[in-house]
C-alpha cells in the first residue's frame, strides 16, 4: 500500500539518485528509534563508511566552503531530500554532533581548525559528540558550571559534562566551558574543539532506560588544551552555540519520514492483528485514530516546509522551529504509545521475546519517544519561548 | 469512602515491610531470571504478615482490603504476586479443593498464582475424562508470577460452564517472557495435555469464573494506581530539588500544572479501583463488572499518562536506565494492557448500559 502523503515531486531526479545510493551502501544495522550509538566495533566503523561516503558522493557537505569541498551552486532543498531518503531507508543520518561541530568551525573557526578538522569530519575519520548539558545545566545551559582556566597558551579544563551522545565512541569534543565567572551568565562561555584521548578526560558510559547505552557521562579533570582550540573568540561560546544549533533545518523533514514509515507499517499491521475477532483497521475509533495521526503527520511535514521556506526568502521567525519540534517530538509519542496500546496483551512484549509484534520495535519507540520531548529544548522550554518570544506574554 | 483504621495500619505495615524487601537494583539487573527477585523467604515473611491469606473467608477478607495491599506492591515495585495469590486461597477455599495448597499458601509455604487465558485470546479449555480427570488444553499467554509459582489455578472453559483446576506449576510448560516490565516475572503457560485428577478441579458456574477475571483485572489496576503514586511522589520530590534558572524547577507553572494534573488523574484512578474493590465485596457480579470496567478505562490510561509526565519532569535524569522511575513506568503499561485493556473495559460498560 502506498499512502499519498501529499509530498511534492520536487527535484526528482536527484531525489532517485540518492535513493539508489543509499539503497547501495547504507550498513544493514537493525534499526532502533531514534539517536542511537553504534552498539560495537563493527558497527561504528560501518558507520563511518557510510558517512563518508556520503560525502564523497557529494550528499553531505554541498553547503560547506567551496574550498573544503563545497557545491558553490548548492541548492539546500537538497539537503532535506538526502535527509529525506536516508529515512526512508531507516538509514543512520548524519551524526548530530559532527553537523553541530562542522557548522560551528564553518562559521567561527579559525583557518589553522577548519583546515585541520572538516576534512576530518569529511572522511569520517573524526566523530564528534557535543559537550554541552552539565548534571545542573540542562534547560538552563547558561547556569553551566565546568572552567576553563587560560594558563599561558593552554586553558585547563576542569568540570562535569552528562547525556554526551556517542561520547564513548567520540574523537573529538565540540566542548562549552565558563572561561569568565564574573561576566554576566551568558558572556562568560567559550566554546572549543578538543581532543576526547586528552589526558584528564573521563568518559563514563551511562544506560538508557531503552537497555541501549547511547549517553555518557564526561568528566574533565584539568584537561589542558590548547588557546588555539577555542573556536571564535574567548566569551563568544553562547553565539557559537546557538548559531550551530539553528542550523539543524533538516531534522524535520526527515523526522517526518519517519513517522510516515511508522504509520504505514502500523497500518499495515492493524489490517493483520484482530480486535474481537476482526481486524483492527475495522473498528470505528482505531480507524479515527490512523485518520487523526495521518493528518497530523501531514501538518507536521507543513510546519517544518514552512519554516524552511521562510528560511530561505529570509523570513523567519521565532514560533517555527519551536512548533515543528514540538509537534513532531509530542506526535511521535502518540503515535508509538498508540501502537504498543494497539497490540493490546501482545504489546507488553519486547525485543528478544520470541513472540514479540515487529521484534518489539514498537515498545522501543515507546520508551525512546521521550527523548525528544526532552532533549534539545523540553517541550515546555519550546512552550516558554512561544508564549514569551513569539507571541509576546509577559515574562 | 475513606479507609478504616485498619486498612491504614495494614497499609502502612505493607509499605515498610515491603520498603525493606524490595531490591529494584535486582530488576535491573542484566538478564535475571525473574523469578530470583524474590526468596522464598520473603514469601513466607508476607504470609506471616497476613498478606497471602488476606481474602480466606475463614479470615473475613475483603478485596477493599487486598486493595490497599495491592496498590503497595505497585508502590514498591514489589515482584512479589501476592494479590494473585491471595485470590487463590479464597477461591481454593470457596470451591473446596486444594485445602493443603491454600494452606500453604496462607501459611508461606508455596506460592499459587491464576492462570487464565488474556481476553483478547481463546479460553484454555477443559475436557473431562470418564475417570473424573480433566484435560487441559490452551494457553495463558501472561501470567504474573507463574514462573516463581509452585502451584496454578486454571480457569477453563468446560462445556457451558466453567472449571477451576489445581495444578503443579511444573506440569506446564511455561515460558519467561521478555516484557516491558523488568520489575516482575511474567510468563506464557502452555496446558496442553495437563491432566488434573478428581479432586483437583472442580467445576463452577461462569459467576465465580467471572469474579476471578474482575479480582485479576483490580489486582492490575490497583497495581498501577500504587505505582503511579509512587511515581507522583518521586516526582513532586525533584522538582522541589532540582534547581534550573536559579530556582527549583517546581516553582515553573507549566511544571506544577504538570504535577497536580497526575495528582487528578491518580486519585480518580485509586476511588474507581477501590470502589471496584468494595463493589467485588458486595458479591453483586454486575456490580463489581460494572466497576471494574470504570476503573479500567480510567486507571489505565490515567496511570500511564502519569508516568509518562513523570519521565518529562524529570529531563535527562529520568531517561537513565539506573533511574528506578522507569521500572515504574514500564510496570504501569503493563498493567494497562494485560487482563483487559481500556478498550475492553469501554466495550463492556457500552455493552452492559442497556
Ligand atoms: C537521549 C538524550 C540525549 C542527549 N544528548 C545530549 C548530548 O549529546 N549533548 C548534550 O550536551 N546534551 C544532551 N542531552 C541533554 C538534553 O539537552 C537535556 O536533557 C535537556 O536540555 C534538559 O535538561 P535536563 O535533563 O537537565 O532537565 P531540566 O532542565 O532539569 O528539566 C527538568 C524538567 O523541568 C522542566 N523545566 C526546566 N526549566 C523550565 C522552565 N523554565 N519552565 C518550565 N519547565 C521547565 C523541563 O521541561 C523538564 O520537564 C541529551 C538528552 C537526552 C534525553
Amino acid at each position: 500500500m502506498s499512502v499519498d502523503w501529499g509530498s511534492g515531486t520536487e527535484l526528482g531526479e536527484f531525489r532517485a539518485q540518492v535513493r539508489a545510493f543509499v539503497a547501495g551502501h547504507a550498513p544493514g544495522r537493525a534499526a532502533r528509534a531514534g539517536v542511537r550509538s553504534p552498539e560495537n566495533a563493527e558497527e561504528l566503523a560501518e558507520l563511518r563508511r557510510w558517512i563518508a561516503a556520503l560525502f564523497e558522493a557529494g550528499y553531505f557537505g554541498a553547503d560547506w566552503p567551496v574550498e573544503f569541498g563545497g557545491d558553490a551552486g548548492h541548492d539546500p532543498r537538497r539537503d532535506v531530500v538526502v535527509a529525506e531518503e536516508i529515512a526512508r531507508a531507516r538509514a543512520p543520518m548524519q551524526l548530530g554532533g559532527n553537523a553541530l561541530a562542522a557548522s560551528a568551525l564553518i562559521r567561527f573557526g579559525s583557518d589553522e581548525q577548519q583546515a585541520r578538522l572538516l576534512p576530518a569530519i569529511r572522511s569520517c575519520d573524526d566523530l564528534w559528540c557535543q559537550l554541552f548539558s552539565e548534571p545542573d545545566a540542562g534547560s538552563d545551559l547558561g547556569g553551566m558550571r565546568t572552567r576553563a582556566v587560560a594558563d599561558g597558551d593552554d586553558y585547563v579544563v576542569t568540570g562535569q559534562k552528562v547525556w554526551t551522545t556517542n561520547g564513548h565512541w567520540a574523537d573529538r569534543g565540540y566542548l562549552l566551558a565558563r572561561t569568565d565567572p564574573d561576566a554576566p551568565k551568558h558572556k562568560g562561555i567559550t566554546a572549543f574543539a578538543i581532543d576526547m584521548d586528552t589526558p584528564g578526560i573521563d568518559v563514563r558510559p551511562l544506560r538508557e532506560l531503552t537497555g541501549t547505552s547511547d549517553f555518557n557521562e564526561v568528566f574533565l579533570d584539568g584537561v589542558r588544551i590548547p588557546a588555539a582550540a577555542v573556536i571564535g573568540r574567548p566569551g563568544q561560546g553562547w553565539i557559537v552555540a546557538n548559531a550551530s544549533l539553528a542550523e539543524e533545518r533538516n531534522g524535520v523533514s526527515a523526522a517526518v519520514v519517519d513517522l510516515q514509515l511508522a504509520w504505514e507499517d502500523l497500518h499495515a499491521l492493524a489490517q493483520k492483528i484482530e480486535i474481537d475477532g476482526r481486524p483492527a483497521l475495522e473498528q470505528a475509533d482505531v480507524r479515527q485514530r490512523f485518520g487523526a495521526l495521518r493528518a497530523e503527520i501531514r501538518a507536521c511535514a507543513l510546519l517544518g516546509q514552512s519554516s524552511f521556506t521562510r528560511w530561505r526568502a529570509g523570513r523567519e521567525r521565532v514560533i517555527d522551529a519551536p512548533a515543528g519540534k514540538l509537534w513532531f517530538s509530542e506526535l511521535n509519542l502518540r503515535l508509538n504509545e498508540f501502537a504498543v496500546d494497539l497490540l493490546g496483551a501482545r504489546g507488553i512484549l519486547t525485543e528478544g521475546d520470541t513472540d514479540a509484534v515487529d521484534s518489539g520495535r514498537w515498545q522501543d519507540a515507546y520508551l525512546y519517544a521521550r527523548a525528544y520531548t526532552i532533549a534539545g529544548g523540553s517541550s515546555e522550554i519550546m512552550r516558554n519561548l512561544i508564549a514569551e518570544r513569539a507571541l509576546g506574554l509577559p515574562r | 469512602m475513606l479507609l478504616s483504621d485498619e486498612q491504614i495500619s495494614l497499609a502502612d505495615a505493607a509499605r515498610d515491610w515491603l520498603a525493606k524487601r524490595t531490591d529494584l537494583a535486582a530488576a535491573r539487573a542484566d538478564g535475571a531470571a525473574l523469578a530470583a527477585l524474590y526468596s522464598a523467604d520473603d514469601v513466607r515473611a508476607a504470609a506471616e504478615l497476613g498478606l497471602t491469606s488476606l481474602l480466606r473467608p475463614a479470615e473475613g477478607g475483603t478485596f477493599a482490603d487486598l486493595a490497599v495491599v495491592v496498590e503497595e506492591l505497585g508502590r514498591a515495585g514489589s515482584p512479589l504476586p501476592l494479590g494473585q495469590a491471595a485470590l487463590v486461597a479464597r477461591l481454593l477455599d470457596q470451591i473446596g479443593i486444594g485445602a493443603a495448597v491454600s494452606d500453604a499458601v496462607a501459611d508461606g509455604a508455596a506460592l499459587a498464582v491464576p492462570a487464565a487465558a488474556e481476553p483478547d485470546d481463546a479460553a484454555i479449555s477443559g475436557g473431562p475424562g470418564a475417570d473424573g480427570t480433566l484435560t487441559l488444553a490452551g494457553r495463558a499467554a501472561a501470567v504474573v508470577g507463574g514462573l516463581g509459582a509452585a502451584w496454578l489455578l486454571v480457569s477453563a472453559a468446560l462445556d457451558d460452564d466453567r472449571a477451576l483446576a489445581l495444578v503443579p506449576a511444573a506440569s506446564a510448560t511455561r515460558t519467561a517472557r521478555t516484557t516491558l516490565d523488568l520489575s516482575r516475572d511474567i510468563a506464557a503457560v502452555d496446558l496442553h495435555g495437563v491432566a488434573v485428577p478428581a479432586g483437583d478441579w472442580a467445576r463452577v458456574g461462569a459467576g465465580l469464573a467471572e469474579t476471578l477475571d474482575q479480582a485479576l483485572a483490580l489486582i492490575h489496576i490497583l497495581d498501577a494506581v500504587g505505582a503511579a503514586g509512587r511515581l507522583l511522589d518521586m516526582t513532586v520530590g525533584y522538582v522541589k530539588e532540582r534547581e534550573q534558572f536559579g530556582r527549583p524547577v517546581g516553582s515553573f507553572q507549566a511544571v506544577k500544572h504538570h504535577a497536580a494534573t497526575m495528582a487528578v488523574d491518580i486519585e480518580a484512578a485509586r476511588l474507581c479501583g477501590h470502589d471496584a474493590a468494595r463493589a467485588l465485596d458486595s458479591g453483586d457480579l454486575v456490580v463489581a463488572g460494572t466497576a471494574v470496567a470504570v476503573a479500567g478505562s480510567v486507571a489505565g490510561e490515567g496511570t500511564s499518562r502519569a508516568a509518562s509526565t513523570a519521565l518529562q519532569l524529570h529531563g535527562g535524569m529520568g531517561f537513565t536506565w539506573e533511574h528506578d522511575l522507569h521500572l515504574f513506568l514500564r510496570r504501569i503499561k503493563v498493567d494497562e494492557l494485560v487482563r483487559g485493556t481500556p478498550r475492553q473495559h469501554r466495550e463492556h460498560l457500552i455493552a452492559t448500559a442497556g
